[in-house]
């Protein structure tokens, strides 16, 4: 599996089910048949990775929405897509599968 | 050959074969599902999916029980069976109320749960938890306190369209641990065991046919590893687990490629009602201490 590359454009893999219960987005990996959770703005995050983002347009969004300076917003959204990446819960949208 | 009507989980049924101990009910001209004695193949010309005992070609689902009978499901609503010459009919039956009814019912797109059923003071608590954890033996406990009972190991979960969760009851029997026997009420005579250590037993007395309102989902668990009783209301994804880790049979919901729905059903009921884990103390001579428990929970003031 390729490295994550924070100036590609990345989407959610499609084998995901992702839905609310009590405010927290739970979510079940089909192919791996894992389960995970998220809260708060890391939910924001994987909303956002419905449609195919970079790291950079994330944080623009982020940034607008949340009470964050840039630089901390890009660290932190960085290390986040990177976990995504590597629990193969996201992958480059340019990829053809 | 005769024909029989049951209703099972909510589901109405025409059968060939008597289902017994589930009870009979009036000729449905409009059955869901159809048990028939009839020819079964050995294997799916095009399975898609194997595994020891049972295969799958997305639209039906063969299932293998060596010595007693082969099982096919079709579409979630027709259901042959061949049974081998010698085979006991408990046995058969075993088998097709276990873990064939499960396909059929992951088939029809439906929720069950291995799962024991209270009503207990008006509040309708399902009890979820590893083999072992005493699903049965509790639900014995609270018959015996004159509770009523809807299932003692599987129930079908359906959310109505209000948002509340119904729980559509399995058939009047316990099947319990061995040790578990000297905490039944005195009428409650047991029948010849099916599995080793299993006994059969009817709770008739106690037992709620009719669907329910579901207000409660409980996990169980124990002090015996020196944790503090009491209860803890989950959520989100832990709240989903219990229900969706809870599902009968779930390999079958993974061969059937049904895991999607499942897990969607499960997230859907966690939203909707409440569910707990449940620290029991843990030992035959604190089953009073334990029952009292659960009372005193149930009858907490609302928050």
């Amino acid at each position: 599996m390729n490295t994550y590359d924070p100036s590609e454009p990345v989407i959610r893999v499609v084998d995901i089910l992702s839905t609310e219960v009590n405010g927290q987005t739970v979510l079940l990996s089909i192919e791996q048949q894992k389960y995970f959770s998220m809260r708060t703005t890391s939910q924001r995050v994987w909303q956002l990775l419905e449609a195919p983002c970079t790291l950079a347009q994330i944080c623009e969004r982020l940034v607008e929405e949340y009470d964050v300076e840039p630089q901390a917003c890009e660290r932190e959204a960085e290390t986040f897509l990177r976990d995504l990446w590597e629990q193969r819960l996201i992958r480059s949208s340019d990829a053809t599968h | 050959m005769s024909t029989h009507f049951h209703v099972l989980h909510g589901v109405r049924i025409v059968s060939d074969l008597r289902l017994t101990d589930v009870p009979a009910s009036a000729p449905d001209p409009d059955p869901q599902v159809s048990i028939r004695i009839a020819t079964v193949p050995r294997r799916l010309a095009n399975a898609t999916c194997t595994l020891r005992s049972s295969q799958t070609d997305g639209e039906q689902w063969l299932f293998s029980a060596p010595g007693v009978a082969r099982y096919l499901v079709t579409a979630g609503n027709e259901i042959s069976i061949e049974a081998e010459h010698d085979a006991s009919e408990e046995a058969v039956m075993a088998f097709l109320l276990g873990t064939t009814w499960a396909a059929c019912c992951h088939q029809r797109g439906l929720l069950i749960m291995h799962a024991s059923v209270a009503l207990i003071d008006g509040h309708c608590v399902a009890f979820v938890g590893v083999s072992g954890a005493g699903k049965s033996t509790l639900a014995a406990l609270l018959a015996a306190r004159g509770h009523r009972i809807a299932s003692d190991d599987t129930c079908v979960l359906t959310l109505d369209g209000d948002g509340a969760v119904r729980v559509h009851p399995s058939f009047p029997r316990v099947k319990l641990w061995s040790d578990g026997l000297s905490i039944l009420p005195a009428e409650a005579a047991p029948t010849p065991a099916i599995q080793p250590g299993k006994f059969k037993i009817s709770i008739e007395n106690h037992w709620l046919s009719e669907s329910l309102r579901l207000h409660h989902v409980m996990e169980l668990a124990d002090d015996r590893n020196g944790a503090t009783t009491g209860f803890e209301t989950l959520s989100g994804l832990q709240a989903t687990l219990a229900v969706t880790t809870n599902t009968f049979r779930p390999r079958l919901v993974q061969l059937l490629g049904r895991q999607r729905e499942n897990f969607a059903m499960s997230a859907a009921v966690a939203k909707a009602i409440g569910v707990h884990r449940w620290c029991r103390p843990w030992g035959r001579d604190r089953q009073g201490e334990m029952i009292d428990m659960l009372s005193r929970w149930i009858q907490r003031p609302a928050r």
